[in-house]
């Protein structure tokens, strides 16, 4: 038996899948366009995964390879766009995975790993 | 555009760093948990925690973690067994004095290695915590793989979110579903 993960989705008022929640969240002012990663993030792999610690937070966090590659890709010059290209390149999907990438964009400036 | 562009598009200080990201991998749905280091409290700013307990659903946003103490079965048990070497084994879990027993029966000639329970947070992540003898006790002290306290263990294992997998001296790894005994 294996456990499987699910992700977290943005969601508007009404509890249906916000399908813009990029534009919805730049117009709110929450996420910044050209996200970079800050400098001296420790992050350990794990077995099934990464690890960062963020000691001035002291918090914790997990990200699968997907998420890290998204943040590694926040450099300052990506857009989320770009992003999702890359991720669809790097992954040779068929579609750039926007809705994804935009909520991980999301949580990581919100956990302070991206400024 | 080709995958090397994609390393192209980072600083060259984290290309080798990015080519481990991306090698030998396939594109998942990207996941994000957060913890909380100060008292191992879980932040579940944006996560979803569901069991399958009857009426026991937390909303989006409301903490995986409470003051409340467990309320539910105290004892579990877990078969675990091997469809390849046919080894089985038996977990049982008691509550008792604040922390959670344990004991693993092997069969006759089989070592005790290590063993793990794995538990399955709400969706968003999972989270391991390490035994290495085969029989003693789990309580607050103990590396809870994350997770933010043996209240939040018992009630996955409660809620048959959690798992055990056993290894053994040599070398197979066991596993098996825990569940309440009532």
């Amino acid at each position: 038996m294996r456990l499987t993960l699910s992700p977290t989705h943005i969601y508007d008022l009404a509890g249906v899948p916000n399908h813009f929640g990029l534009l919805q969240l730049l117009w709110n002012g929450k996420m910044t366009e050209y996200q970079k990663r800050i400098d001296g993030l420790e992050i350990n792999q794990v077995e099934d995964g990464f690890m960062i610690y963020q000691p001035e937070r002291d918090r914790v966090h997990y990200l699968n390879h997907t998420a890290v590659l998204i943040l590694e890709l926040c450099n300052g010059r990506n857009s989320p766009g770009e992003i999702a290209r890359l991720v669809q390149v790097a992954y040779a999907l068929t579609d750039p995975p926007q809705k994804e990438v935009n909520e991980v964009l999301a949580k990581i400036q919100d956990e302070g790993l991206t400024q | 555009m080709a995958p090397e562009d994609v390393l192209s598009s980072v600083d060259e200080s984290r290309r080798e760093f990015l080519k481990k990201v991306i090698g030998g991998t396939v594109f998942a749905v990207p996941l994000m948990a957060s913890f909380s280091m100060d008292g191992l409290s879980l932040d579940a700013a944006e996560a979803t925690h569901i069991s399958n307990m009857p009426g026991d659903f937390q909303q989006p946003g409301a903490p995986f973690c409470s003051n409340v103490s467990y309320v539910g079965p105290k004892e579990f048990a877990a078969f675990l067994f091997s469809d390849e070497t046919r080894v089985h084994a038996r977990a049982k879990f008691k509550v008792g004095g604040g922390r959670l027993n344990y004991e693993f029966k092997l069969p006759g000639g089989a070592l005790f290695s290590s063993a793990k329970i794995i538990v399955d947070l709400g969706g968003v992540a999972t989270a391991r915590v390490f035994l290495q003898e085969q029989k003693g006790h789990i309580d607050e002290e103990t590396n809870l793989g994350g997770m933010c306290a043996l209240n939040t263990l018992l009630e996955e294992m409660a809620a048959g979110a959690a798992m055990v997998s056993l290894m053994t001296m040599g070398g197979d790894e066991i596993e098996g579903p825990i569940e309440p005994v009532y």
